[in-house]
C-alpha cells in the first residue's frame, strides 16, 4: 500500500516520446515532493519548509512523464518558482493538485485557477492527518462536488490515499465552462488555447510573449499587442469564490490552542527562542561529537578498521603484488601510510566520515521535518539584516551544514541577486559541510567544551565581518523578510531516514571516485617525491599559521575537499592550541571542487575565481592572528 | 507591497486579504517594515490602532 509506482521507462525517453505529461502543483511545503516519491518511485527529498523543490523534476509513473513543479501559490510569473511552474503547467496534459487541507483558504485559489485555466486536475487533499488532530471536517464529498474534479484525502509522508489517488488520476478533469470567460472579450486579437487565455486576461506578459512570437508578421517582426490589466479583478472574483467553496466545506472544531501553538510561541519569542536554538545545538554537539565522534568512530576506526580490515588486506595485497621490482609502485599506492588507497582511504571513508555524515543528516533531516528552520529564520533575521541578508538566508546556511554545493542551489530562495551572492560566499567560506563538521566536532570534542565555544565564536565573527563588507560593499539593497512559517510536526521517523539513506548514497557516490582519484593522485606525487615538494612550497603557509610542514598536505586534501583535510588532520600529532588554529584554517579554506563547479554555475567564473582565492587569503589571515594568540596563553 | 505569504504585489488600502492567498493584511498580522499602506507616524498608529481594536 502507498505506492502505486510501476518499475519502467526511463524519465529522458519518455520526455522524448509523446508520452502523456501529468504536472504535479501546488503550494510551497504542501507535500508535492512526498507524492511525487509516492508515484514516482524515486527519492526527492522531502522537508518541512518552504522552497525544497526551486526547479522542477521529472519521474515517471505508469507510462506518463511525471514533473515535480516548484511550489507556487498561483500560476504567474512573479518569481522564477512560478515561471517555471507556468511553463510545466502550459504544457501539461493534466495536474495533479497537491492542497495543504488545514490551508483550504490559500491553497484553493490555485485549484480554482487550474480549473478556469481548464487544466484537466485531480486534488490530492494532502496533510489531512493534522485536520483530524485539530479537530476541524472537511466534507470531501461536498468538495469534489463544489469543484467538479477528483478529491482523494491523503497523507502522503505516511502513504495514506496514494492508491486512491493513483486510481482517481484516470478521472482527471476540468469544468467545460469558467467564469473567467465573462471577460474573454477583452483578450488581444491572438491565437490562444483557454489555459493561455486566462492568463494572459491576468495580465501575464511571459503567456502573451509566448503567443505572440509565434505570430510572425509578413515583414518578419512579431505582432505588438496590448496585454489587458484585469489581474485584481480575476483575483478577486477568485478569492470570492475559493471563501465560498471554504464556508460550504469546512467545519471547524473546538480544539483551541494546543501545545505546538505553545511551543510555537516560545520558539519565535527572541528571549526564550535565543537558548532554546542554543541548547538544540548544545543537544547536537553531545550527539555527533560525543556519542558518533568520540564512541563510534573510535569504535570503527581502532577496533573494527584498524583491528580487522587493514592487516586482513595488508596480507591480501602483500601475497599478489610484492614490495618490490616492477610492482613496488602499486604495492605503495595500495598500502602506504600517508594516504594508502586499500587502507587509510577505506579507514577515513568508512571509519571516520560515513558514521559522522549519517549521524548529520539524521539532525538535520528530523530538523528539517519538524519545521524548525523556518522559525530559525525569524529568530535570526534581525541579525542576518545586519550583513545584508534576511532571516530566509539561514536555510542555505543550514542546508551548507549537510552539504555546501546542495546549499549553493539553495541560495536561489535569498531574494535579489545581491543576497544570492552574499549567500553564496559566506557558504564558501564559512559554513563547514557535514562530512567536515563532524570530524572537527570530533576533535574538538577532545579538546574540550572552551575550545568548541571558542571554534564557534571565531567562525561566526569571521562570518560576520565578512558579512558585513560585503553589505557595505556590494551595490544594492537587501530585501526584508518575507516567509511562511509551516506547522510544527513531529519528524516522521520513515521520512527522516529515507533522506539520510538518500544523502548517505549520494555521500558514497561523489566521495568514493573522487577520494580514491585524489588518494593515487597524492600517493603517486608522494612516491616520486613531489608531494614532498608542494608540502615545502606551501611551508611559508604553515609557519605563519605556527603549523609543522605535515599539515601542507592537508591544505592539498583540502582543494580537493575541505573534509578530505578534516580527516587527514586526525593524523597530525599536534598540540591542543595547534589542532584549534588548525581546524579554523581548514573550516575557512576554499570549497570543494564540487561546491566550486556549483558556484560558477549560480554564480559566475569571476565570482567564483574572487571566492576561491579569498578563501585563501582570509583562512592563512585569520590562521595567523589566532596563532599569534594562541601564543601567548 | 508584496503579501508576506505569496508575495503578491497589492495595495494594502485596497485589501483587507491578500487576494492570491487569503492572507490577513491587518496590522495584527502585518510589521511596518514590510507594509507601505501609511504616509507617515502618525498615519502609522492610527492605522494601527483602528486594526488592532477591529481585530480585538
Amino acid at each position: 500500500m502507498g505506492s502505486c509506482h510501476d518499475e519502467g521507462t526511463d524519465p529522458d525517453e519518455l520526455a522524448a516520446t509523446d508520452a502523456e505529461t501529468i504536472a504535479l502543483v501546488g503550494a510551497p511545503n504542501v507535500g508535492k515532493s512526498a507524492v511525487f516519491n509516492r508515484l514516482a518511485g524515486e527519492e526527492v527529498d522531502v522537508s518541512n519548509y518552504p522552497g525544497t523543490t526551486v526547479s522542477a523534476t521529472v519521474g515517471e509513473f505508469e507510462g506518463s512523464q511525471l514533473v515535480d513543479a516548484p511550489g507556487a501559490y498561483g500560476i504567474s510569473s512573479f518569481s522564477e518558482e512560478e515561471r517555471i511552474t507556468r511553463e510545466v503547467v502550459l504544457d501539461a496534459d493534466l495536474a495533479i493538485n497537491v492542497i495543504d487541507a488545514t490551508q483550504l483558504e490559500r491553497d484553493l485559489f490555485l485549484t480554482h485557477q487550474l480549473l478556469d485555466m481548464g487544466v484537466p486536475t485531480v486534488v490530492a487533499l494532502n496533510v489531512m492527518d493534522e485536520v483530524r488532530r485539530d479537530g476541524d471536517e472537511i466534507d470531501v464529498d461536498a468538495l469534489e462536488a463544489e469543484l467538479g474534479v477528483p478529491v482523494v484525502p491523503t497523507v502522503a509522508v505516511d502513504g495514506e490515499g496514494i492508491d486512491e489517488l493513483c486510481d482517481a488520476i484516470d478521472r482527471a478533469r476540468a469544468p467545460e465552462e469558467t467564469p473567467v470567460e465573462q471577460w474573454f472579450d477583452e483578450l488581444p486579437d491572438v491565437d490562444a488555447s483557454r489555459r493561455e487565455s486566462v492568463l494572459v486576461l491576468e495580465g501575464d506578459q511571459p503567456t502573451l510573449d509566448r503567443i505572440t512570437s509565434s505570430e510572425v508578421l509578413a515583414d518578419g517582426g512579431v505582432a505588438e499587442v496590448e496585454l489587458p490589466s484585469l489581474r485584481d479583478e480575476i483575483y478577486e472574483h477568485r478569492r470570492e469564490r475559493v471563501d465560498a467553496t471554504v464556508e460550504a466545506v469546512h467545519s471547524t472544531g473546538e480544539s483551541g490552542r494546543n501545545l505546538t501553538d505553545a511551543v510555537d510561541d516560545l520558539l519565535l519569542n527572541p528571549v526564550t527562542g535565543t537558548p532554546l536554538a542554543l541548547l538544540g545545538v548544545g543537544l547536537i554537539y553531545l550527539f555527533i561529537g560525543d556519542l558518533i565522534a568520540q564512541r563510534l568512530v573510535d569504535f570503527l576506526e581502532a577496533e573494527v578498521i584498524g583491528g580487522y580490515y587493514v592487516p586482513w588486506i595488508t596480507a591480501v595485497v602483500e601475497s599478489v603484488v610484492p614490495a618490490s621490482g616492477v610492482y613496488e609502485p602499486l604495492h605503495f599506492i595500495l598500502l602506504n601510510d600517508n594516504l594508502g588507497l586499500l587502507t587509510v582511504t577505506v579507514q577515513y571513508l568508512f571509519g571516520v566520515l560515513l558514521p559522522l555524515v549519517v549521524a548529520f543528516y539524521l539532525v538535520i533531516g528530523a530538523l528539517e521535518d519538524s519545521g524548525l528552520l523556518p522559525r530559525l529564520a525569524v529568530l535570526t533575521d534581525r541579525g542576518m539584516s545586519r550583513i545584508g541578508l534576511n532571516g530566509r538566508a539561514v536555510i542555505p546556511m543550514i542546508v551548507g551544514l549537510g552539504c555546501v554545493t546542495m546549499a549553493v542551489i539553495s541560495t536561489r530562495i535569498a531574494g535579489s541577486r545581491r543576497e544570492r551572492l552574499i549567500s553564496t560566499a559566506l557558504l564558501g567560506l564559512a559554513v563547514p559541510c557535514s562530512a567536515q563538521l563532524g570530524i572537527i566536532l570530533g576533535l574538538l570534542a577532545a579538546l574540550g567544551l572552551g575550545w568548541w565555544f571558542a571554534y564557534l565564536a571565531v567562525i561566526l565573527l569571521v562570518f560576520g565581518i565578512v558579512g558585513m563588507f560585503l553589505d557595505r560593499t556590494l551595490p544594492g539593497d537587501s530585501q526584508g523578510l518575507v516567509t511562511e512559517l509551516p506547522r510544527i510536526r513531529r519528524p516522521h521517523a520513515g521520512n527522516v531516514l529515507q533522506k539520510t539513506v538518500t544523502r548517505a548514497k549520494g555521500f558514497l557516490a561523489e566521495a568514493i571516485p573522487l577520494f580514491a582519484v585524489t588518494a593515487v593522485l597524492i600517493s603517486v606525487m608522494d612516491y616520486l617525491g613531489y608531494l614532498a615538494s608542494l608540502v615545502r612550497g606551501l611551508r611559508p603557509a604553515t609557519v605563519v599559521l605556527g603549523l609543522p610542514a605535515e599539515f601542507g598536505q592537508v591544505l592539498v586534501l583540502g582543494l580537493v575537499r575541505r573534509d578530505f583535510a578534516a580527516a587527514g588532520m586526525t593524523d597530525l600529532a599536534l598540540t591542543t592550541p595547534q589542532i584549534f588554529v588548525g581546524l579554523v584554517v581548514i573550516t575557512l579554506f576554499v570549497p570543494c571542487v564540487l561546491a566550486m563547479a556549483m558556484i560558477v554555475k549560480e554564480r559566475d567564473l569571476k565570482s567564483g575565481l574572487l571566492m576561491w582565492f579569498g578563501s585563501w587569503a582570509v583562512a592563512l589571515l585569520v590562521g595567523s592572528v589566532l596563532a599569534a594568540v594562541v601564543s601567548l596563553l | 507591497m508584496k503579501c508576506p505569504t505569496c508575495e503578491y504585489e497589492l495595495d494594502p488600502l485596497e485589501h483587507e486579504k491578500c487576494p492570491r492567498c487569503g492572507s490577513l493584511l491587518s496590522c495584527s498580522a502585518l510589521d511596518c517594515g514590510s507594509c507601505d499602506a501609511c504616509a507617515g507616524s502618525f498615519a502609522s498608529l492610527g492605522r494601527g490602532l483602528f486594526s488592532r481594536s477591529k481585530d480585538d
